[in-house]
């Protein structure tokens, strides 16, 4: 088991290093003097700005000398400083943005995994009925309703009957508890929703999948009641499967809080990403990049961790 | 493990032929309708997606309008005879701009899955079949790849290109590339297990033939399914990206950003600013998703209504 956390740890740090070859190579690989071209298009910028986003892009060193400095710094997990907020270091806009990022995606994902799984498990149970066909549809939109989409089509219709409109400015939980929830309430529960979708597909499929076990058909034979053969047998394996996903759930969770944020303007890391790309604040668009990555590799450890600890079938080669 | 997964290949190859990707046969058309005759939703999305392609072939014909031209005179127009659709702030045929809308999403949909899948399955095969360290390496280039969220590699792919068409495909290509790569690489996995290969490996085929003659007819049908799954996700992800206003730059219209820009506070009072453009993305990605649904149901029948 050890050996196998190992060698897991080894292979996320070798993806994450292999992540910071691709991103520094996206940003480089144009000329140096293109990159320059590219931060002026943005405008608002002093000369000042531009010589130190020559310097802190290393434009004026070799490539692999420029690599080198800025992934010792990565190491050291210094991420370098944008150079359009004067002295602001990147970790430190990334770690004042996370907040809003971290509440809306948690709660998100609090709203959408009961409703996920409980419909999935529901659909499951009652396979091809007037309860499965509402539950598969709602699936299915889940997935292909594009999340701005449905957030502008609400927003328009809240709008039109009652008066509502998106919130100008954020205040902390803390600060503010009611006009904080008041702010997140529609956001979380679009996320939450364009979350499920693919959840629930999953959760119902592989019920459906353990429903078919012999263990499963033993239960019942031996006479358990059949919550208990839900609970025990049934729910349990199928989770299993479905806890894979969670990585890409993750991945769904990022980027569907961007659009979230940039809708109802959360000031969390998905909009930061987005002015960072406005304003060609390249060492800022690098070093959110590496952070959302890494983020998604440490949650598939993870996942992969607590999926050969719990399933004793699981095979640690 | 694979003697497990076996029979399934001897049903996804019937399943081929049945569904007239095998050797042409008198009555193809009928055997089709047999199939597609039990997936109504399936061949109802079909139908939908030829209908789109019809509309984007056959786009400036049927516009009523110039999808640019302002009217100032006709500024947040309802739904008319005039106007199917309404205008938009600026006076412009919301219907038209649909329409021409619908040549860029499928365009962008088609042209990244062909050259993304294309490429994917080049790789996917020699992934799978070399194995070794050729293996190992490319696996971890996916992992990384697919480590950074589509949207925000995308984004930061498109900070750094020339915001242009065939620079968009391009970075759609290398973000649907990773997962359609690993789906290739498991069902090559499979495959050269399987007793016909290992025969051709005897015969010292070389592994070019093998490749191309036994392993890769064993990839298309997934490759199908997820093709069409994957033209409605790049048709999500380009909507979304001039959503955010990083596509095909306005004013050209595209489905993603009729719903942003000065358009968007207006909205409450025009509704058909969101309902036709909105309609237009989620019916195109619905139509491709449950396509893909159907395959799967075709390709695969234990799966079917899972």
């Amino acid at each position: 088991m050890w050996q196998y956390v190992v060698r897991r740890v080894v292979g996320a740090v070798f993806v994450l290093w292999l992540v910071s070859v691709i991103v520094f190579t996206i940003v480089r690989a144009l000329p140096g003097d293109a990159i320059i071209a590219k931060v002026g298009e943005a405008g608002r910028i002093t000369p000042e700005q531009m010589e130190a986003a020559r310097e802190e892009l290393g434009l004026d060193k070799p490539l692999v000398v420029a690599y080198l400095d800025w992934a010792g710094g990565l190491a050291r997990g210094d991420l370098g400083d944008s150079y359009i907020y004067d002295g602001v270091s990147v970790s430190s806009r990334i770690f004042d943005s996370l907040v809003p990022t971290i509440q809306l995606g948690l709660m998100a994902a609090f709203v959408g995994l009961p409703f996920a799984l409980g419909l999935g498990a529901i659909a499951a149970l009652r396979q091809d009925t007037w309860l499965d066909y509402p539950v598969r549809m709602v699936a299915v939109l889940g997935i292909s309703v594009p999340n701005f989409v449905l957030a502008t089509a609400l927003i328009t219709f809240l709008a039109y009957q009652f008066n509502y409109a998106p919130p100008f400015g954020w205040v902390p939980f803390w600060e503010d508890p009611v006009t904080n929830l008041k702010i997140l309430y529609l956001p979380v529960l679009l996320l939450g929703f364009t979350f499920s979708g693919s959840l629930m597909r999953m959760m119902r499929s592989s019920i459906l999948e353990v429903m078919r076990q012999d263990y499963v058909r033993t239960a019942r034979a031996k006479g358990l009641n059949p919550w208990t053969v839900f609970r025990m047998h049934t729910a349990r394996n199928a989770l299993i499967s479905v806890t894979t996903l969670l990585g890409f759930q993750v991945v769904a969770l990022l980027s569907g809080s961007l659009i979230m944020e940039i809708i109802f303007a959360i000031p969390g890391v998905g909009r930061m990403t987005l002015q960072a790309i406005n304003l060609r604040d390249y060492p800022q668009i690098m070093g959110n990049t590496m952070f959302f990555a890494t983020v998604v590799v440490f949650t598939n450890l993870a996942v992969d961790i607590a999926y050969a600890a719990l399933d004793p079938r699981v095979k640690y080669s | 493990m694979t003697a497990e997964l076996q029979p399934t290949a001897g049903h996804t190859g019937a399943a081929i032929s049945q569904a007239g990707l095998g050797p042409s046969q008198p009555g193809l058309l009928r055997r089709q309708w047999s199939v597609w005759r039990r997936k109504p939703i399936g061949f109802g999305s079909l139908l939908f997606i030829v209908f789109l392609l019809v509309v984007a072939a056959a786009g400036p014909a049927l516009a009523t309008h110039d999808p640019l031209q302002n009217d100032l005179r006709a500024v947040l127009a309802g739904p008319s005879a005039d106007h199917f659709f309404g205008t938009d702030s600026n006076g412009r045929d919301v219907y038209s701009r649909i329409v021409h809308g619908a040549r860029l999403s499928l365009f962008v949909g088609f042209a990244s899955v062909i050259f993304g899948i294309t490429g994917a399955v080049v790789v996917g095969l020699v992934s799978g079949y070399a194995g070794g360290t050729v293996d190992y390496l490319i696996q971890r280039v996916t992992d990384a790849v697919m480590a950074i969220p589509g949207l925000i590699l995308l984004l930061a792919l498109v900070s750094v290109l020339e915001p242009s068409l065939l620079n968009l495909v391009i970075a759609l290509c290398i973000v649907v590339m990773p997962g359609t790569i690993r789906v290739v690489r498991a069902e090559v996995l499979v495959a050269k297990e399987y007793d016909y290969v290992l025969a051709a490996h005897a015969l010292d085929a070389s592994s070019r033939r093998i490749v191309v003659r036994h392993v890769l007819p064993n990839v298309m049908a997934p490759i199908l399914i997820l093709g069409s799954v994957v033209v409605g996700t790049a048709i999500l992800i380009e909507a979304s990206l001039s959503f955010l206003g990083l596509g095909v730059p306005p004013p050209a219209p595209t489905w993603g950003n009729m719903l942003s820009g000065p358009n968007r506070q207006y909205m409450a009072s025009a509704p058909w600013l969101v309902i036709f453009p909105g309609l237009a993305i989620t019916l195109a990605v619905l139509a491709f998703n449950m396509l893909g649904d159907a395959l799967r149901d075709i390709f695969d029948p234990r799966l079917r209504g899972r």
